[in-house]
């Protein structure tokens, strides 16, 4: 076969893909009218199952077998999570466009805001409260959840009641007439801390601890309302133009879909602790496992054991202290960081509050 | 301490020219070099029971060359591009030489799943794939190199889509033209 010719064949088995079964036969007879061996070879390819099931053996035999080398997760420094989407930009156009009119004219699109994974947020403005929203788009349609499951709703309600200055705001569930769901929150101009800290490396002394003191703010404050983040990241912090911490997703980690379309079960590996590994139920220690890994981030501009996570599958990594890596790190930081990364959650800090209260400057209010 | 290939391999990342041959063929040696020793540790052992991953292998590869230091994201997708390309070669030879030891009594086989996924003596024949892989390549590199990246790389679909600079849309078109294509081959070169 020749390049011209498998370019031909690969051309027209795309548009066939596109088409519903009845009207494949039809499609072929005019597109390869006078050409049997054209047919016979886009069908050939046709008739071969489309689904993910493998060759040969079940997946479940394929994963059962004992796996060798047990860095079976992608370290997250291996994913190139900040290239510049280009050509996703043009060949797949946001949903919606800057001026559009959303939900019964309530919200007017102001553009896409960087998008975590494969939820899509939007900056819009709410007509009728007069103020700049964020939308985040759960896309529950295309992966089977319900919208309406009194779990998703009950997750959105706890969040809603959670108001503190380090905490995104979340206002209300939506949903757009073709049934899309979406969660309209607090609207924060700022940047996420993952790309902050791509753009600087590891942050300063003080900054460190500030961000610290904050998240474990904004963390408490939730903990207290009994809502657990179960996806505390990077991603998911927002630092506004005053340097000033936001958490945003609290609790709906389990219902936005990751960047490769799967609704995760617990979290992001490399930020979860070995607990939930475990499939012990998600506790305010597992969020503070994750809030560890990400304070030891700042403070160090790297991640501990690698950013491998700690599902036991591997010879647990020797965690690097922080101050081997950068000595100037303020010490009670680092006390507070090696804590919250005990494997065993029983010897991590029994809050939020308790781990702002090992940071300098502590302020009793400050936590509130 | 780094070693000077690693140290190398950082640089060599974050200044290949694509394009600069002489950096790129000792870019690919190094990479090989570091793959080949990793997997040799998993398939001198000989066990049939057991399960290899080239990711996971690829994983440790960049673990041990790369490891901590910041590597801007092409130097990232350059990495993967050429270890998925290493350890597709470093697969095929031990399939060869096995075969040649055995004449062909306990041929490798691989899962065509999503996760490469190396199992002795089961599921896909290693050196059909590589066949296939060849033959493709002559008519199509894109694809080729999409399945280098998945199946050698580990790389789902949205990460292939970044470091070829297509849409995850079109990536998922082209994969299923992808499968259709090596299952119907692989079928072919398992009939008696």
């Amino acid at each position: 076969m020749s390049m011209e010719r498998y370019a031909q064949v690969r051309r027209l088995f795309l548009a066939a893909c596109e088409l519903a079964e009845s009207e494949i036969g039809p499609f072929l007879d005019h597109a390869c009218a006078g050409d049997p061996k054209l047919r016979e070879e886009l069908e050939s390819l046709l008739k071969q199952p489309r689904s993910t099931t493998i060759i040969g053996t079940s997946s479940g035999d394929a994963a059962g077998g004992k796996i060798l080398s047990p860095l079976a997760h992608l370290p997250r420094e291996l994913v190139p999570a900040d290239i510049p989407d280009e050509a996703a930009r043009t060949e797949n156009p946001s949903r919606f466009s800057p001026g559009e009119m959303i939900a019964a004219q309530r919200y007017k699109i102001l553009g896409p805001l960087g998008g975590g994974g494969a939820a899509e947020v939007y900056r819009a403005h709410d007509q009728i409260m007069d103020q700049d929203v964020a939308l985040k788009f759960l896309a529950l349609g295309q992966t089977g959840g319900d919208p309406t499951c009194s779990r998703f709703v009950s997750e959105v309600a706890t969040a809603r009641e959670v108001a503190h200055p380090n905490v995104v705001r979340v206002y209300d569930i939506g949903q757009l007439a073709d049934g899309e769901v979406f969660i309209s929150m607090e609207f924060i101009d700022g940047e996420d801390l993952a790309s902050l800290l791509r753009r600087a490396g590891r942050l300063s002394r003080e900054k460190a601890v500030q961000i610290a003191r904050e998240l474990c703010a904004g963390l408490g404050a939730a903990h207290d309302h009994g809502v657990l983040h179960r996806d505390l990241k990077p991603s998911n912090i927002v630092i506004d133009g005053d340097g000033h911490v936001h958490i945003a997703d609290f609790g709906i980690a389990a219902f936005v879909p990751t960047a490769a379309g799967e609704i995760p079960l617990a979290g992001t590996p490399a930020f979860m602790a070995p607990d939930l590994f475990h499939h012990k139920q998600p506790s305010e220690q597992s969020d503070l496992y994750a809030l560890g890994i990400v304070l030891y981030e700042v403070a160090t501009g790297k991640e501990p054991f690698g950013g491998v996570p700690a599902d036991g599958l591997q010879a647990a990594a020797e965690l690097i202290p922080p101050s081997a890596l950068c000595p100037e790190i303020e010490p009670s930081l680092e006390r507070a960081i090696l804590q919250c990364l005990e494997e065993d959650p029983s010897r991590r800090p029994e809050s939020a509050k308790a781990v702002a209260a090992l940071l300098p400057e502590y302020n009793s209010l400050a936590a509130i | 301490m780094k070693s000077s290939r690693s140290s190398r391999v950082t640089q060599l990342l974050e200044k290949v020219e694509p394009g600069d041959r002489h950096a790129g063929e000792q870019l690919f040696a190094d990479v090989y070099t570091e793959l080949r020793a990793l997997a040799a540790r998993y398939l001198h052992r000989e066990r049939k029971d057991h399960t290899l991953q080239p990711t996971a292998l690829v994983h440790e590869a960049y673990l041990k060359l790369v490891g901590q230091t910041r590597v801007d994201w092409q130097g990232r997708a350059r990495f993967l591009a050429i270890a998925a390309q290493a350890m597709r070669q470093i697969l095929v030879d031990h399939a060869r030489r096995h075969r040649a030891a055995k004449r062909g009594g306990n041929r490798h086989r691989i899962a065509l799943d999503d996760n490469l996924v190396i199992k002795s003596n089961r599921n896909v024949d290693l050196l059909a794939l590589e066949d296939a892989l060849t033959k493709l390549a002559k008519l199509d590199l894109r694809q080729t190199q999409m399945i280098e990246l998945r199946f050698f790389g580990g790389l789902s679909i949205a990460e292939v889509a970044k470091v070829m600079g297509m849409s995850k849309r079109s990536v998922e078109r082209e994969w299923t033209m992808v499968r259709a294509w090596l299952r119907r081959e692989l079928s072919r070169s398992d009939l008696p």
